[in-house]
């Protein structure tokens, strides 16, 4: 029985090393200063101005169409698959009919901000200045959102209880069909327009409306076609030109992998790759939108993997170049985000989450060659993107957990690690069927997601530590005085902890309120003036009930709202009840003076707060009872709501990097932290806090309700030097089984020295290629902002 | 099986990942026959419990003057504290009003039952690595009562879960005989084979510290002979070459865990109040490690660093 189900040493397949043309791509990427480029900005602008008076839904896609036919085709050298975003890798397309302002705004500071700036050249502000931003001035998503926000909602954002992110980006969180393109091509997608067209019923009073979106997915799809023509045939121009007859035989393989995918369904493993690659870009050509995952990519793709093994098309080797080649493209994704939204998700990485492993629609092991091949790839590119989340179930075979933790020892915190038996579950709970339940996947950071079929769609940021600031201070900011939530009631009289929980909640319940009213507000801008007719072609229900994906027409729709600082409120709860109400040596009076005062003369007080509390994170039940409690009120809070499209509301628990940008407008709180800090981050206990080891933390997270989530998120730091043998990655990888089976959702790791980290926020110029994992997602660590930095430092380490 | 038996010990740790297989929780007992020159745990010594005062985090409330009912604490002019042992009792009433936690007490009674369920805590992790629970210390045989009484019960409650025990091998040889039917791996400290250099270095001969792991060894239990090696202490050539003829004398032992000597220990020798005799001594250098590594690979045993 000892060690019957331990996680015993493998033989595995040496992967081989990048070849000279990864390395070269790889170089590349970092080697080329993230731009932001103007030629989708004019596309966008001219065709708008040529397309007034027709239908929204015709002049969106003849937007996409244009931008598709005027996008600039560049192939680079060594290349395999092709299709850039913009006019250099990691350069940024600008989305002026979602929100230009803030880009007019910073327009002339974007090259120098702290974080992610981009290099603007004088050509690129010149035009957008002179056709771009006149235009769309009233015009914009987001001119239209700040007309609408009332006062009460606006300061309540401003303020950082609650935060909305479709206001720079599209609501985006897609996990598109991409199977779906590979197995039917466009043509087969136009036949489905064409069936739909043909059962629209022409006296229905909707039935323009409709037919004019089927006509406007009709419209896109000959425009892709068009688009993977003109790369073809830009290929074919190269080849002509190109004197060494590998590479010209490479490009005319190209040219004809482009005149037959996504046009037609793809044979085997290169066809497969370029079409989802098209997809892809053209996905995030068509809207800036949060989180374009790629999904479940080892199962989707493994077909064309084994027939084209299996025919001696191309070997092994040849494939896992072809997948180092993706990684590539995908790590030359990125977005020019606006300043403010840069603090809350600060990053140049684009949240395309590539899931492997877990479980088939029957409920067998889904792990396959290709979750391996992922695996090398990440190991030999070590590129912060695509983000690599790797599913266990607990039929996972430890084999393959094995190979993850071998991949998580290289220190590039990926992959992060699912908990597909809980997903699953917490799918079904979500209204998912069984068979779809166990195929979904993660996308952005740690979010459920139903592949193709879905709009899940987290909203934004809800600061449950606001929330209780306000409970301490009736209704009042503590760090402006003025009035942002209900009076419930003046908290020096509060008698018992009940009614410090009972202020808390009704603050909660207030803003969660505000929170829906603003999301349906949000929402129906966009489905009122942001037809995505691409995506919709991609999203099961939305062409079969001719329902664009904005205005709900996926087969599946939730909505979510991500809590932020359960850890902070736990602690400072058990601060209250154990201080205040059970030892009695406290007053509330005296506690909220001191919270004014930012603790200004109270060092005793505020030490005696830290080290005398019992804190979540350490497996006292005193503590994690209370992050349970918070979990309660605000899934309680948020669950009874559903939205404008029939969507029900469901709570997260990650935070991206908000709890830094939330922290900032947080006052004191009682667990000790002075204003101004960062929040926990996610679900996990307050950075440095857990003090009794990983797997005690571990335990006290799992009390939490994981499977009524839609994702929790957990970071682990863990020393090099406890994972150095083969041994040691057996304890990792029982680490990881250990927390699943007590119900967690998720967990990354970053296994880096912090003597490392230390050094290299001293020399950045040494440690240029040091990639950590922040929230959601991995980026290099030099490229972070101090604030950032020192939050990861703080993370408590673990490890004998 | 008394009910009321407990033990004195300094610590409960889940997440021990060097002191046996897997992921384990390790019971530190407080008390050691021995004292090592180079110990590393001073506050595991002596059998009593303890009381630390760490400089850096003292706010000088004085809090810990007006609680202590023993008046074991006083302040000294530079506002350093000093915790007389002498009077100190252990109660831990200066450590809960401490609020920068400058004051730790080490060492308090546990009984059978709350070491369990502090076992039991990191149960599924165990399961799931083939780890389980390690005595530590100080010296576990030297509490033979608490020690046999934990193992057994756990046997029993965390069934099929693996159990070590780290010792210097410093008790009679009814203890450990006892113990052997609940340990799986003992963990056995060979710090030096001459019983002279042996008393000089740990104030104890090591004759029935020899004389029981060979009837270990004999009985068939599981070995791991565990050296601390301190440099220019016990790492000579002949030390090291005696110790492998020893150590190959046992037959059945092939498992050796080298553990160099760090200076980690030195800070709470301070914050005691007492004498650290190796004050200075920077950490075993690694060609060193590896020099010995080597030969004892070359001898043929399994020879694996830092346990």
């Amino acid at each position: 029985m000892k060690s019957a189900t331990s996680e015993r040493p493998q033989a595995e397949p040496r992967p081989v090393h990048p070849t000279p043309r990864v390395i070269l791509g790889i170089e590349r990427n970092r080697n080329t200063p993230p731009e932001v480029h103007a030629h989708r900005a004019v596309s966008v602008t001219r065709s708008f101005r040529e397309t007034e008076g027709l239908p929204l839904a015709l002049r969106r896609a003849r937007m996409l169409a244009r931008i598709l036919d005027e996008h600039p085709i560049v192939i680079q050298e060594g290349e395999l698959i092709v299709g850039l975003k913009a006019l250099t890798p990691r350069g940024s397309p600008v989305y002026p009919e979602i929100n230009c302002s803030w880009l007019e705004r910073d327009l002339d500071r974007l090259a120098t901000r702290k974080d992610t700036p981009f290099r603007v050249s004088d050509a690129t502000k010149r035009i957008l200045r002179r056709e771009v931003f006149p235009y769309w001035k009233g015009r914009q998503i987001v001119d239209r959102i700040e007309e609408a926000v009332p006062e009460e909602i606006r300061r309540a954002d401003e303020r950082g209880v609650i935060y909305n992110y479709f206001r720079s980006r599209s609501i985006g969180h897609i996990q598109a069909g991409y199977e779906k393109v590979l197995r039917l091509g466009m043509r087969g997608i136009l036949s489905e327009v064409d069936a739909a067209l043909s059962r629209l019923d022409p006296k229905a009073p909707d039935f323009l409306h409709r037919r004019s979106f089927l006509e406007s997915v009709a419209l896109v799809c000959e425009a892709v076609i068009r688009f993977a023509a003109r790369h073809a045939a830009a290929a074919r121009r190269i080849a002509r030109e190109t004197p060494d007859p590998r590479r010209r035989a490479e490009l005319e393989r190209i040219a004809a992998i482009l005149e037959r995918v996504p046009e037609h369904p793809a044979r085997g493993f290169a066809e497969a790759l370029q079409s989802f690659w098209i997809a892809h870009l053209v996905l995030n050509l068509e809207t800036p939108g949060h989180a374009f995952g790629p999904g479940r990519f080892d199962q989707y793709l493994y077909p064309y993997y084994r027939w084209s093994l299996d025919r001696r098309e191309i070997t092994a080797d040849e494939a896992q170049e072809l997948i180092d080649c993706l990684w590539v493209k995908f790590d030359e994704i990125t977005l020019a985000k606006d300043s403010g939204e840069s603090q809350t998700s600060s990053s140049y990485p684009d949240f395309q989450n590539l899931n492997i492993g877990g479980l088939t629609r029957n409920g067998r092991d889904a792990v396959n060659e290709l979750s391996y091949v992922c695996l090398n790839a990440l190991e030999h590119t070590r590129l912060p993107q695509p983000g690599l989340s790797a599913q266990i179930a607990s039929l996972t075979s430890p084999k393959f957990l094995y190979r993850c933790c071998e991949v998580l020892r290289l220190g590039t915190g990926m992959p992060a690690m699912f908990n597909a038996d809980v997903l699953a579950l917490g799918m079904v709970n979500r209204g998912k069927t069984l068979e779809d339940a166990r195929a979904s996947s993660l996308n952005g950071c740690v979010a459920g997601f139903c592949d193709g079929k879905d709009r899940m769609a987290s909203s934004g940021y809800f600061n449950l530590a606001k929330a209780l600031e306000l409970a301490l201070n009736d209704g009042l900011d503590r760090l402006t005085g003025e009035r942002l939530g209900p009076s419930t009631g003046d908290p020096r009289v509060f008698s018992s902890f009940e009614d410090v929980l009972s202020a808390f909640r009704r603050q909660v319940e207030h803003f969660v309120n505000l929170k829906v009213r603003y999301d349906d507000l949000v929402r129906t801008i966009y489905a009122e003036h942001c037809p995505v007719p691409f995506t919709s072609a991609l999203i099961e229900d939305c062409i079969a009930t001719a329902t664009d994906w904005h205005a709900g027409g996926s087969h599946y729709k939730i909505a979510t709202i991500s809590g932020v600082a359960v850890g902070t409120v736990a602690d400072s709860l058990a601060a209250i009840r154990t201080h205040v109400f059970e030892r009695r040596s406290l007053s509330l009076e005296r506690l909220l003076e001191a919270l004014d005062r930012n603790w200004e003369g109270c060092e005793d007080l505020r030490l005696v707060l830290v080290n005398k509390t019992p804190r979540y994170g350490n497996d006292d039940e005193a503590a994690d009872q209370l992050a349970a409690a918070v979990q309660e009120i605000f899934c309680a809070a948020v669950e009874r709501h559903t939205d404008c499209q029939g969507g029900r509301y469901w709570v997260d628990l990650l935070p991206t990097t908000s709890h830094i940008a939330l922290g900032e407008l947080t006052g004191a709180t009682p667990d000790g932290r002075r204003a101004g800090a960062w929040l926990s981050e996610g679900v996990s206990p307050v950075q440095g806090h857990d003090r009794r080891g990983p797997t005690a933390a571990m335990r006290s997270v799992a009390k939490l309700d994981h499977a009524r989530t839609n994702g929790t998120l957990l970071n682990i730091k863990i020393s090099p030097s406890s994972v150095q043998n083969d041994r040691d990655l057996h304890k990792l990888a029982a680490l990881i089984r250990g927390y699943f089976s007590q119900g967690g959702h998720h967990v990354q790791f970053n296994i880096v020295d912090r003597a490392i980290l230390l050094e290299a926020m001293e020399h950045p110029e040494r440690h240029r290629h040091l990639l950590i994992r922040v929230a959601g997602y991995s980026d290099y660590f030099t490229l972070l902002s101090r604030d950032i930095q020192l939050e990861i430092l703080s993370r408590a380490e673990h490890g004998l | 099986m008394d009910p009321g038996e407990t033990g004195l010990l300094f610590d409960i740790r889940g997440f021990s990942l060097h002191d046996g297989p897997g992921i384990r929780t390790t019971v530190f007992f407080k008390g050691c026959p021995l004292r090592c020159l180079w110990c590393c745990n001073p506050e595991s010594q002596r059998a009593r419990p303890e009381t630390l005062w760490i400089a850096e985090r003292c706010i000088g409330c004085n809090r810990c003057l007006e609680v202590c009912p023993a008046g074991a604490v006083s302040a000294a002019a530079d506002g350093s504290r000093r915790i007389d042992a002498a009077r100190c009792e252990g109660c831990g009433r200066c450590a809960l009003a401490c609020p920068g936690e400058a004051l730790q007490v080490f060492g308090r009674r546990v009984s059978v039952e709350e070491a369990l369920a502090e076992a039991a805590r990191d149960a599924l992790y165990a399961e799931h690595s083939g780890g389980g629970l390690t005595l530590s210390g100080g010296e576990p045989l030297a509490q033979p009562e608490f020690a046999l009484d934990l193992l057994r019960r756990y046997r029993i409650e965390e069934k099929g879960a693996h159990t070590a025990i780290e010792t210097s091998g410093e008790a009679d040889w009814e203890i450990l005989e006892a113990l052997l039917p609940w340990v799986d791996l003992f963990l056995y400290d060979l710090k030096h084979v001459d019983p002279a250099a042996h008393r000089r270095l740990t104030g104890r001969g090591n004759e029935r510290i020899l004389e029981n792991v060979r009837r270990l060894a004999a009985a068939g239990a599981e070995v791991v002979i565990r050296i601390p090696l301190v440099d220019g202490i016990n790492d000579d050539p002949p030390t090291i070459a005696a110790a492998a003829d020893f150590i190959s004398s046992l037959r059945a032992v092939r498992r050796i865990d080298l553990l160099p000597y760090h200076r980690l220990g030195e800070p709470k020798y301070r914050r005691l109040g007492r004498r650290y005799a190796l004050e200075g001594k920077p950490a075993c250098p690694p060609p060193r490690v590896e020099e010995v590594r080597a030969f004892l690979a070359g001898r043929g045993f399994a020879v694996r660093i830092g346990g």
